[in-house]
């Protein structure tokens, strides 16, 4: 009896982890806003909890809460952990079902197209520079698309719903093993400037290869195949499979117009049966800085632009979060992909940090990435002189920083990579969590503090 | 409240225009459509600069481009301009 009634109470009990995201999801849904992945947030919160490190964590964000203009966080619970996020255009997001959706101005994009838990997503200002990317239009060729070539006994491109996206048109492209049907538009392009092509590719039954799919007229420079983030090695000898986004990436050697091509033999005859959505032609800053972001929808005769999305967290030392004696800050990025940033202007950072400003900090610990080297860098910024002190071709990586005020360490996957650097910087000015002129900081996972140097091992344990 | 407004900007001005946005508002170049002009689109955090004012065009909404889901921000200048 003793040992049946252990089990009752024992069943009952309501971990630290859940209660504590209970109480979250009860303030996110009464301030209006938005909860979601509560089983990934809670397990985020356990792999605190187990360290015994969540009671103690004066900031904790795993991703699951908000509204327009406002991410939660899960500690501190009176809202001074909760980021203030800014985008003036709306944008898209892959939801928990894998459909593509649109969010309004303002409204963070909880993205779950890596699979697993979501995270939040953080893009520069990009373009689409395809008109009516949503194929709208009806017949065999969309508005705006002109026919490329149309040949063989059968070939033909019908309209048909998107799997992907509710909210736009898709094509069905078939061929008989002589047939060839593919469309294409005209975009100016610069010289030695790099672009991203990409395509939605959503139901195959006949599959064609990759460099049959779509390709940019051969005046442009090298181009690299893309499927979801990947290289394809041998774009002639790859298939297309279904639900998957593929790109090109390439710099641009000429300086008038180039035919981007799209359809089903492109390159040469070839049976397929599959449909193709969403285009989008995004345009890069330097020469090979050009990588896919979310989809941009366009309409008939309009390119479509949506904005860099950023996020601020104030009074940081004042409201406890980091201490006057310093503070250990943890964060996880994922899909980097190892490309070089957008930056384009020396004057402004581009990045992640804790400093003395929301905007423009002169004093700050940060992660940032430039557009000379393919590399994540971990940082200081001191004036107006950023500093790298680490740099990582990683994909994806969980970093715990500890600053005392003079002394920088940092863990990264692990492995302890910044060792007892000097930096000097006034505490009590770093007032400020923000990520500003976002760049390639894509994904965020998870995100805490503590206002105590955490040990070496603690450091190591969160960050493997 | 964020303003969506067009520009045709002389080319050799464009750059130092440009330099003058110091806050979040996002500056788009559509290119060269009349000669010796940059057409700017800029969806304005704050108020425009009055430096800007003597370069605004307003083509039938929403010309060649848009800030994704901000084509109602252009009707109404626009619709301004034309009442």
């Amino acid at each position: 009896m003793r040992r049946l009634i252990k089990r009752v109470l024992l069943s009952n009990v309501v971990s630290f982890s859940q209660s504590l995201f209970n109480s979250f999801k009860s303030r996110v849904l009464g301030s209006s806003g938005v909860v979601e992945a509560d089983s990934c947030a809670v397990t985020t919160l356990s792999n605190l909890d187990a360290r015994n490190l969540l009671q103690s964590a004066t900031f904790v964000l795993a991703p699951s809460g908000y509204k327009s203009d406002v991410i939660y966080s899960q500690v501190p619970s009176n809202g001074n952990g909760d980021l203030t996020v800014t985008r003036a255009t709306s944008a898209t997001r892959v939801n928990s079902a894998g459909l593509i959706e649109s969010v309004a101005s303002g409204v963070p994009q909880l993205d779950y197209s890596l699979g697993g838990c979501p995270n939040f997503l953080f893009e520069p200002q990009r373009t689409n520079n395809l008109v009516n990317s949503v194929l709208s239009g009806g017949g065999s060729t969309p508005t705006n698309w002109s026919s490329l070539i149309s040949s063989g006994t059968t070939k033909s491109s019908t309209p048909v719903s998107s799997i992907l996206n509710n909210s736009v048109s898709a094509y069905r492209f078939i061929t008989s093993s002589d047939g060839r049907q593919a469309w294409f538009q005209y975009i100016s392009v610069v010289n030695g400037t790099s672009y991203c092509y990409s395509v939605y590719v959503e139901s195959v039954t006949t599959a064609i290869t990759v460099d049959n799919l779509f390709s940019i007229s051969a005046a442009t420079g090298t181009t690299t195949y893309y499927v979801d983030g990947s290289v394809i090695s041998s774009p002639s000898s790859t298939n297309i499979v279904s639900n998957k986004r593929y790109y090109i990436i390439f710099s641009s050697t000429q300086t008038t117009s180039a035919t981007f091509r799209l359809g089903a033999g492109v390159s040469s005859s070839s049976a397929s049966n599959f449909i193709l959505s969403m285009p989008q032609v995004e345009l890069g800053v330097s020469a090979s800085a050009a990588f896919a972001t979310s989809y941009i929808p366009t309409t008939v005769g309009a390119i479509a632009t949506r904005n860099a999305t950023s996020f601020t967290r104030s009074n940081i030392y004042t409201n406890g979060l980091i201490g006057a004696s310093g503070f250990t800050w943890l964060f996880e990025i994922k899909n980097n992909l190892s490309i070089k940033g957008d930056q384009n202007d020396n004057t402004k950072f581009y990045g992640m940090f804790i400093g003395n400003s929301s905007t423009a900090p002169t004093s700050a610990i940060c992660i940032y990435n430039d557009n000379t080297t393919a590399l994540l860098k971990l940082g200081t910024i001191s004036g107006t002189t950023t500093t790298a002190r680490y740099t990582t071709a990683a994909a994806s990586i969980k970093v715990a920083i500890t600053y005392d005020g003079t002394t920088l360490n940092a863990w990264v996957n692990g492995t302890k990579q910044i060792s007892a650097i000097s930096f000097s910087a006034t505490l009590s000015a770093f007032e400020h969590l923000a990520a500003v002129n976002t760049d390639v900081l894509k994904y965020i996972a998870q995100m805490a503090l503590w206002n105590t140097i955490l040990p070496d091992s603690q450091c190591a344990s969160l960050t493997s | 409240m964020a303003r969506f407004l067009k520009y045709q900007i002389p080319i050799k001005k464009s750059d130092s225009l440009k330099e003058l946005i110091t806050d979040s508002s996002a500056w788009v170049s559509n290119g060269e459509l009349l000669k010796g002009f940059d057409a700017v689109d800029i969806l304005w955090e704050n108020e425009p600069l009055p430096e800007f004012e003597q370069y605004e065009v307003y083509p039938e909404p929403c010309g060649v481009h848009t800030f994704m889901g901000c084509e109602g921000l252009y009707e109404i200048e626009y619709n301004r301009y034309n009442s």
